[in-house]
C-alpha cells in the first residue's frame, strides 16, 4: 500500500517526460514551418504586387498593339450567365491584337508579358507598324 | 486513490491534445492566410487582362455606334442598327426592381477561328435603355406664320443607353459600362383644331392631309399642335453620344 502511495505521488517517468518533449518538438517544428511559410508568402506575394504594379504601369507607355489578324464575334442572346441558343442578333468585327509590356522580374532580369486586346478591324493586321513604310 | 491518479492521467492527456489541436489549427490557418495572399496578389494581374480586355472591346462598340447617324446606312447585323431596334423596339425600360426583364444579355457565340478563349476570354454584353430627360418633350404648338424649321430638325434624347461589356478570363472577370445619349430625329405631324385634322406645309402655305390636299384658309395666324412621331419607320436619324466622360465609366 505504501510502495503504491509513493510511486502514485512520484514525478513523471522518463518516458513521458521525453514523449511530452518529443510532441513539444513536433508542435514547434510545425508552427516554425507554419511561420517560415508565411514569411515567403508575404515576401513573395509583396514581390509579386511589385511587378504586378510596375506591369499595370507599364501598360500605358509600352508600344503600340500589334494586331494579329481579324475576327468576327456573332452575338446571340444569352441568359446573365452566358448561356446562349438563339440566332445571331449582331456581328462584331474586330480585330486581335497583342501589347507587348516589359517589366523587371524579382532578380532584376528584363522580361515582358503580352495583353491581348481587341482592336479596330480596318487597323492593317498581320504588319506590325501599321503598314507601308 | 488509485482510481484519482488514472483520473488526472486522462486529464493531462486530454489537455496535450488541446493544446496541440489548438496549435495545429493555428499554424493550418497561418498557412491558409498566406495562400490566401498569393493568389490574391496573383490575380491582380489577371483582373488587369480582364479589364483591359473589357475596356478594349468596350471601344470596338463606341466606335461601332458612332460611326452611322441614319439606319440606313448601317449593314445588317451591326452593333447600330441592333441598338436603335433595341431603343425604337419593345424592349422595357430599366428598371432596378426587375433586372432580369430590363436588362439584356447577349454572349459571343463559339470563338471564331484564330481567337484562343484562353486570350482573349469570353465577352458578354448587357444593354439597356432608360428614358432620358426630353421623354415630355414629343408635342407641342406653334402659331402657323412661325418657322418650323427647328421643329423638323429639333434633336430629342429619349433614352439613354447603357452598354456593359465583360471579359472573363479564367478566373478573373471584368464589367466595363458605357453610357450614351442616344439623339434622334423624327418626322412630325401637324394638326389643327379640335378635330386635330393634319396639316403639311409645302412651300410657305399650309394644306390638309398631304402637300396636294386643300389649301388651309387662315384668316389670321393660327395655333398648330405638333407631335414627334417616335419608332423606327419615322426616325429620319439617330446618333449617340458618350453620356459622361471617359474617365469616369471604368467599373
Amino acid at each position: 500500500m505504501k510502495i503504491r502511495s509513493i510511486k502514485a505521488q512520484g514525478g513523471e517517468t522518463l518516458v513521458e517526460i521525453l514523449a511530452a518533449f518529443a510532441v513539444f518538438l513536433l508542435l514547434m517544428a510545425v508552427m516554425q514551418g507554419a511561420v517560415s511559410f508565411c514569411t515567403n508568402a508575404q515576401g513573395k506575394s509583396k514581390e509579386i504586387r511589385r511587378v504586378n504594379a510596375e506591369i499595370c504601369r507599364n501598360f500605358q507607355t509600352a508600344e503600340e498593339a500589334v494586331p494579329t489578324g481579324n475576327v468576327t464575334l456573332r452575338f446571340e442572346a444569352s441568359s446573365f450567365t452566358g448561356e446562349t441558343g438563339g440566332a445571331v442578333l449582331f456581328e462584331i468585327e474586330t480585330a486581335l491584337g497583342e501589347k507587348k509590356v516589359p517589366f523587371q522580374d524579382g532578380e532584376g532580369e528584363p522580361k515582358h508579358t503580352i495583353f491581348y486586346l481587341f482592336l479596330p478591324a480596318d487597323t492593317n493586321a498581320g504588319e506590325p507598324g501599321g503598314g507601308e513604310p | 486513490m488509485f482510481h484519482s491518479v488514472k483520473a488526472k492521467e486522462g486529464a493531462s492527456l486530454v489537455m496535450v491534445i488541446c493544446i496541440g489541436a489548438f496549435l495545429m489549427a493555428f499554424a493550418l490557418s497561418m498557412i491558409y492566410t498566406a495562400g490566401l495572399l498569393l493568389s490574391r496578389s496573383n490575380r491582380r494581374l489577371e483582373q488587369e487582362r480582364s479589364y483591359q480586355l473589357a475596356r478594349s472591346f468596350s471601344q470596338i462598340l463606341d466606335l461601332e455606334l458612332k460611326k452611322y447617324n441614319a439606319l440606313g446606312d448601317a449593314p445588317e447585323k451591326s452593333f447600330y442598327r441592333y441598338a436603335v431596334h433595341f431603343l425604337e423596339g419593345q424592349y422595357g425600360e430599366y428598371d432596378p426592381d426587375y433586372l432580369d426583364e430590363t436588362i439584356f444579355h447577349y454572349t459571343a457565340g463559339e470563338a471564331p477561328e484564330g481567337m484562343d478563349e484562353n486570350h482573349y476570354g469570353t465577352i458578354r454584353v448587357a444593354l439597356y435603355k432608360e428614358a432620358g430627360e426630353e421623354e415630355e418633350e414629343l408635342s407641342g404648338t406653334v402659331s402657323s406664320d412661325a418657322p418650323i424649321e427647328d421643329i423638323l430638325t429639333n434633336p430629342i434624347q429619349r433614352y439613354v443607353f447603357t452598354v456593359e461589356v465583360t471579359a472573363e478570363t479564367g478566373s478573373a472577370s471584368f464589367r466595363y459600362r458605357t453610357e450614351y445619349r442616344q439623339t434622334a430625329i423624327y418626322e412630325v405631324r401637324f394638326t389643327y383644331g379640335d378635330s386635330k385634322r393634319p396639316v403639311v406645309l409645302a412651300g410657305s402655305e399650309w394644306h390638309y392631309d398631304n402637300a396636294s390636299g386643300e389649301l388651309c384658309n387662315f384668316d389670321s395666324p393660327v395655333q398648330l399642335e405638333y407631335e414627334y412621331l417616335t419608332g423606327l419607320a419615322n426616325m429620319k436619324s439617330c446618333s449617340f453620344e458618350n453620356a459622361y466622360l471617359e474617365e469616369g465609366e471604368g467599373i
